[in-house]
Formats: structure tokens, sequence, C-alpha cells
């Protein structure tokens, strides 16, 4: 530590230690951000057919164009997830 | 019994009779100053303690004992003050090899500090403090004494299969059961050491999680100590406690195990050995248990008792008894062992050394001249009780013309005509008055006079008010600091004494002893400050063969309310720039750990930035600010990463707001951005500033969000 208590490694502690924090108190207030009864993706898992229907909606409105950049993750899981469930209920759909 | 022992019965009462005999003043000494202190009815004690009532009014009915209270006052003041603060233990981590030290040997340091902690805490050390302190201050000395709990550590022994039969045996041996075993006295059969290591193991895990330490820390009184020193230090210590006498009554069901474990070895069981003693020995773990009372120090259990002495050499524990005879005659010792510590597990722990080899006189305390003139000024008080009652008592004589009394015409004595029962009642009584009415009183001016300056004397001799918090409350932090630290100065021999006993008993006493454990060290972690929700007390392994014996003692000398001076005077320093944070948290707020209070304090600076928006504490522009802005931009990314409803939640807002927003194509935004590392820029320039702030509170679109409303 320097002797204004300011140096590299001092910040970086400080930055470290706040983003652990931090991100710990804000996914704390998450699921308080959407009400009750709010969006309830994970919180009631969604049967394969309840998740092809919200997946082609979000698909439709652009949003996993959007997820694509920001949260490339969760848009490549609901992707997978889409591209395995959804020929065999829509083709089953259709018979 | 066993007679591996070094001292007979003989001996061992030769040397408790020669310690009792030195030590008699000085037990007398303490003997008026525990009645000082207690201020009991019984308090005469050749009139030591000033509360003697001289003739006539030792004949009243309502003759007056006055004792003052503050000689145990100040006791409490100054105990209240040494003993504020738990020792604090600091290992220094050792590298023999390389310079730096590793976080391995960190851990580990941290780890036996932990393990002191607790272990000091489960064995009885934080009570036993306080009252080494309450020694320490009316007696001028305390004593700790510190033994394993239990010898074996409380740990199962080796099974052995001696009863079995040989068929028994065989069919063991196939199941692996049983093992040969050769210890010098022919071959025996005994469970795998296998086995035994994780029966032991289980136990010491068991013994932690129950909350068990694995010594007893005890505090004991001066009164009850007697020791002899060489110049390696204490030679050999006797701590004699007096026992209720009904404790040893013969027909009592414990007096039969003592002595059988007296003859066990032989097997022949005297009936009157029987008949005679009451303690409970526990063979199995080789320890007494009970039976007895805890005892007392001498003079504490009225008429009957019996003296019970625990005598300690640098190498074993006697356990002696005896009656009540002054001289330890007659006695005997009812069990031993070898303690294995290679020094007497008694420490010191003195307020002031004097540097004396006197008994008593080694040590010394500043409640020395409190102690000195609270008996002059009991007599004092006591007089003056008696002549207040005595004058609040009507009694009047006549006083003729000439000077004389009017005097009773059989004894020749003067007249006294006296309220008792009620003056004027008795027809007797009537005189014909030929002088004035005088009421006898007793003259106190003079007494009065001597009592004002001893209590002016009295007053100079108590801790002063700015060390109890009480002074200077309306000056400047710095100058009701310098009134402590003068004051502190009268109490630090006291606080680092026992940091010093205390660093004793680790290093000398309970390292030493915790190497010959066979199994880990098990203990729960000490309670202590919580930083957060996650800390919890833990369940701890740590390995003998990792102790260290680079142990220090710290402890503070501040109480709660001197804490608060010093750090007001420390932020007054911060403020103006003389000192910087570091030396801030070191030495005005006193923290363990000053690196970690910095980044806890500036990490508290940027919460209210990055969580809400304040900037009271982090001014734009700072490094800290711009350290805000990475750590927001991190925590959004973070939390994109982590929770699906929250990138959800985001990529519905940017989308809403990009077909809010014609002019401001989609895929221009998107690679603003331009993936991951960029996604907290991107969030910014929709105007996101603040997690979840602003956000939908449902998702339209998804079938919960449509269905659950």
């Amino acid at each position: 530590m320097s002797i204004t208590g300011i140096d590299g490694d001092h910040l970086r502690l400080v930055e470290d230690v706040a983003i652990e924090q931090f991100t710990d108190a804000a996914m704390r207030l998450v699921p308080h951000f959407f009400g009750k009864n709010g969006l309830a993706y994970n919180d009631v898992p969604l049967d394969d057919a309840d998740f092809v229907l919200f997946y082609m909606d979000l698909h439709g409105r652009g949003v996993t164009q959007v997820l694509e950049v920001i949260a490339p993750r969760w848009a490549r899981l609901w992707r997978s997830r889409f591209d395995r469930v959804a020929p065999e209920l829509l083709i089953g759909g259709a018979e | 019994m066993p007679d591996d022992r070094l001292l007979d019965d003989l001996q061992i009462s030769s040397i408790l009779r020669e310690m009792w005999t030195d030590h008699q003043p000085y037990f007398k000494r303490l003997r008026v100053r525990r009645l000082l202190i207690e201020m009991g009815t019984d308090a005469l004690e050749d009139n030591a303690t000033g509360v003697n009532v001289p003739a006539p009014f030792d004949e009243s009915k309502i003759a007056l004992q006055s004792m003052i209270g503050d000689p145990v006052k100040e006791v409490q003041r100054y105990v209240a003050r040494i003993a504020a603060n738990q020792p604090e233990f600091r290992v220094i981590p050792v590298a023999l090899e390389r310079r730096a030290v590793g976080k391995t040997v960190q851990d580990r340091a941290a780890e036996q500090e932990r393990m002191h902690q607790a272990q000091w805490v489960m064995g009885g050390g934080a009570s036993a403090q306080r009252q080494v302190a309450w020694n320490q201050v009316w007696a001028r000395v305390g004593y700790y004494e510190t033994l394993p709990d239990e010898l074996s550590w409380g740990l199962p022994d080796r099974a052995y299969f001696d009863e079995l039969t040989d068929d028994e045996i065989a069919e063991l041996r196939r199941a692996g059961k049983a093992v040969p075993v050769d210890n010098g006295e022919g071959e025996r059969y005994a469970e795998p050491a296998d086995t035994w290591f994780e029966r032991r193991r289980d136990a010491a895990r068991g013994r932690a999680i129950s909350g068990k330490g694995l010594f007893r820390v005890r505090s004991l009184p001066p009164d009850a100590v007697m020791a002899r020193y060489d110049d390696l230090g204490m030679r050999y210590a006797a701590v004699v406690l007096e026992l209720p006498a009904a404790d040893f009554m013969p027909g009592m069901d414990t007096a039969k195990r003592i002595a059988q474990y007296l003859h066990y070895s032989t097997g022949e069981i005297d009936r009157n050995d029987i008949e005679r003693f009451g303690i409970v020995f526990d063979e199995r773990r080789n320890r007494i248990v009970g039976g007895v009372d805890r005892g007392g120090e001498p003079g504490s259990q009225g008429r009957t008792h019996f003296y019970l002495s625990r005598f300690y050499t640098r190498d074993e524990i006697y356990y002696y008894l005896s009656a009540n005879n002054g001289d330890f005659s007659g006695g005997m010792v009812i069990w031993h062992q070898k303690h294995g510590a290679r020094r007497v597990p008694i420490v010191a722990v003195p307020f002031y050394e004097t540097g004396s080899g006197e008994v008593g006189r080694q040590f010394s305390s500043p409640i020395e001249p409190i102690m000195a003139v609270a008996p002059l000024i009991n007599q004092i008080e006591t007089l003056l009780s008696n002549a207040a009652v005595y004058n609040g008592i009507p009694r009047w004589v006549i006083e003729l013309d000439d000077g004389t009394f009017l005097a009773d015409p059989e004894t020749g004595e003067p007249r006294i005509f006296s309220s008792d029962p009620t003056v004027g009642l008795d027809p007797k009584d009537l005189q014909p008055i030929k002088g004035k009415v005088k009421q006898l009183t007793i003259e106190t001016s003079t007494l009065l006079q001597l009592l004002l300056t001893y209590l002016e004397q009295l007053k100079d001799m108590k801790v002063p008010d700015s060390a109890t918090g009480a002074g200077g409350q309306s000056g400047p932090a710095w100058t009701t600091r310098q009134q402590i630290l003068q004051s502190q100065l009268d109490m630090d021999p006291a606080v680092s004494s026992n940091a010093a006993a205390v660093q004793e008993i680790i290093t000398e006493l309970h390292i030493p002893w915790l190497r010959t454990l066979d199994v880990p060290i098990y203990f729960v972690t000490a309670p202590g400050a919580r930083h957060s929700p996650d800390d919890v007390r833990g369940l701890i392994e740590f390995d003998p063969a990792d102790l260290t014996d680079g142990v220090q003692i710290r402890q503070d000398s501040n109480t709660a309310s001197d804490r608060v001076v010093l750090q007001q005077a420390g932020l007054e320093l911060l403020a103006s720039g003389h000192i910087d944070q570091f030396e801030y948290y070191e030495k005005f707020a006193l923290v363990e750990d000053p690196i970690e209070a910095i980044v806890r304090s500036d990490v508290a600076k940027l919460r209210s930035l990055v969580l809400f928006g304040d900037t009271s504490m982090v001014q734009p522009g700072s490094v800290l600010f711009n350290v805000a802005k990475a750590v927001q931009g991190q925590v959004f990314f973070r939390m994109l990463q982590e929770s699906p409803n929250f990138a959800l939640a985001v990529a519905e807002q940017m989308v809403q707001q990009a077909q809010a927003q014609p002019q401001a194509p989609q895929q221009q935004m998107l690679t603003a951005g331009g993936g991951g590392g960029g996604a907290p820029r991107l969030a910014e320039s929709q105007g996101i500033r603040q997690a979840g702030i602003g956000m939908p509170v449902g998702l339209p679109g998804s079938p919960e969000g449509g269905l659950a409303v």
C-alpha cells in the first residue's frame, strides 16, 4: 500500500470486493424487480410446449437477437433447447 | 496405587507445612483485605479492619460498626478497566526456505490463531481472566492454573481382547478385527491400530462439535496458592483448598471408589479406606471426576473441613488430602500423575512486580493506599456512629450554680436523667431544680476533622474520573485522550502482565501438550464479529505437526469509552491530513486488519454510488469514481451472465426502446456494444444506470407474464 492508500493493487482489491458484494446484493434484489407474479422463467420450470411458445414469441419480437449480444450464454442455452424440442413438437402438433 | 511417584506422603506434608508457615502473615493480610472489600459483619479480625467498638459502647445493643465501600468500589473500577479486553492471539508465520511467506503458511498461522482463541474460550479462559483481574487488584496477584481437560484427552484407549477365548480371537483375526501386540509384557491381542486411530479421531471430532475444549483454564485466588521459585521460575506450588468435611463422611458411596483406586494395583481393599474418602476416580479415563466440592480458599468453609492440596512439581501433580490440623500432617496422596508440562502449570499474574523475594511482597497493586487508609476511616466512622447514637439518646445532668453536677446521694456520681424508658414518668426522678439542665453529649469535632483529612486523602487515591469515561466530556478529544493515557499508565502493567501470562500458557503449556496428540486437533471457531450473513462458526481440523511456537498475545487496555475518544482524535488527524488511513485504522480505530478496513471503507463509499447513485461520498472525476463506473459495468455484466430473468428483462426493454425510436437502427445499437465486454456501455446508452431500476415488473409475451395477471 502506498502512503496515500491509493495504488493499483489497492484499487483492484477494492474493485474485486465491490463487484462480489454488489453482485450478490443486486442478485438478491432481482426477484423483486419482477413482482410477485411477474416473469417467471426458471421460477416455474416451463414444460417443452410452453417453452417453444415462449421462445417463438421472444424471437418474433427480436428479443433473442438482443440476447445474443448482451447475454450470449442464455441465448445459446435457449436456442439449443428450442432446436432440440421444437421440431418434434411442431411436427407432432401438425399431425 | 501406582508407586512410581517421586515424593512420598511425608515429604509432601513437610513441604506443605513449611510453605504454609511462611505464607501465614501474607494470608492474614489477605484475610483482612477480603473483609475490607466484602464488608462482612465478621470483619473485626484483631481490629485490622477498623471496626473496633470501644467500651462502654461495646456493651450496647445498638453499637454500630461502620465500613466504607470505597475499597470494593475501587477494585471494581480497576477490574472493569483491566479486564475490558480479551487477549488476542497472533501467530507469526514462519517460512524457513523462502523469504516470502506463502499462502499456506499464512493460512495455517491464521488457523492456529483461531484454534488458540477457541481453546481459550472453551477451556474457561474468558471467565478466568476476569477473576484473575479481580485478584490482581485486591490481592496484588492472581493465578492461572491450566491442565488438559482429561489426561488422555477424553479419547478412547486401545481395546485389548484379553478376556476372549482362543477361538473367539481366531475368529476376530480372520475378520481383520484383532492383531497381536507385544508392548513388553508378552503378546496380547488388540484392535488394529487404524481402527483405534479412527475411533480416536471420531471421538476428538465429537468432542469439538459438542463444544468441549482440550484444556481447562482456572483462576486461583492468591490465598489458595503457595509457591516457591528458583532461577528457572516456579519450582513447585501448592493449591490449598478447603472442602466441606461432609464430603468425606464415612459411608458415602463415593468413598468406596477412591478406596478401590488406592488399592487397585494389588487388589487388596482396606475397609478403613473405603469408609474414609469421598473422591470419585474414573480409572478408565484416568481422572478424578467428582465426589467432593470444588473447594474454596482457606477460611471459606466454616469449621468442619478438610484440606485438599494440589501439589505441583515441574513433572508431577499430587492430590494430597489432610485434616484441618494446620500442619498437613497425617494426610495422604490420594492421586498423582505426571503432567508432562516440564514446568509447574500455574502462572502468576501480578499487577506490579516489585522484585522482592519475600512471600507476599513480590507483587504490588494500585489499591494499596486505599487498603491502608480504609481501616482508619472505618474506625473514625465507627466511633462517630456510636457517638451520634449516644448523642441522639437524651441524657441530662443538672449543673449547679457552682459548676458541679447534681450528685446521686447513694453513689456520689453525677445523677443522670435518661429517656430510658422515659424521663419524668417515674416520680423518683423528680428533683427540685437547683441549677441548669444540661444534655450529656460526646464532643466529636476532632474526629470529624480527622475524618475529613482522611477522606480527602482517599479521594486522591482513587481511579481518576477521566479513566472511567466520566471526565473531560466537554473538552476536545485530545485533552480527554491525554488524561486517559495518563491514567492508563496505572493499568498497563496489569494488562501486559495478563497478556504475558496467557503467552506463557500457550507457548509453554498448551502447545507442548498439543504436540503429544496423535489425532488432528478439532475445534469450532470462537464466536466473534460477523462481517456477513455467510460467516458461521465452522469446525476446523488442525494438524499438530503444523503448530508453531511463534505466538504473540496482545491485549488492548482501552475500554469502549476510551475507544470513542481515541477514534475521535484519530478522525481529526485524518481530516487534517496528518495521518493516512492505515495509521488511523491501526492506531486509532484499533482494528485487527487495517488493510481490510480500508478496503471495506472504500467499498462502502462505492456502494452508495453504484447501488444508489449517491455521489456525496465519491466525487465525479475522482479516481474512486472511475473505479465505481468500472464496478457498475462489471456488476451489470455479471448479472446478465448469472440471471436469465435479468438478461431477459434488459433485452425486452432494449427492444421496446428500439421500437420506440425507429430512427435509431437496432443493428447500430447492437454493434455499439460489440459483444459481452461492451454490454455495460450498451446498457448505459439505453439509460440503465442501476441494476433493475425502471425495468418492467413482468415481461409481456412470456406465458407466465400473460397468465399470472
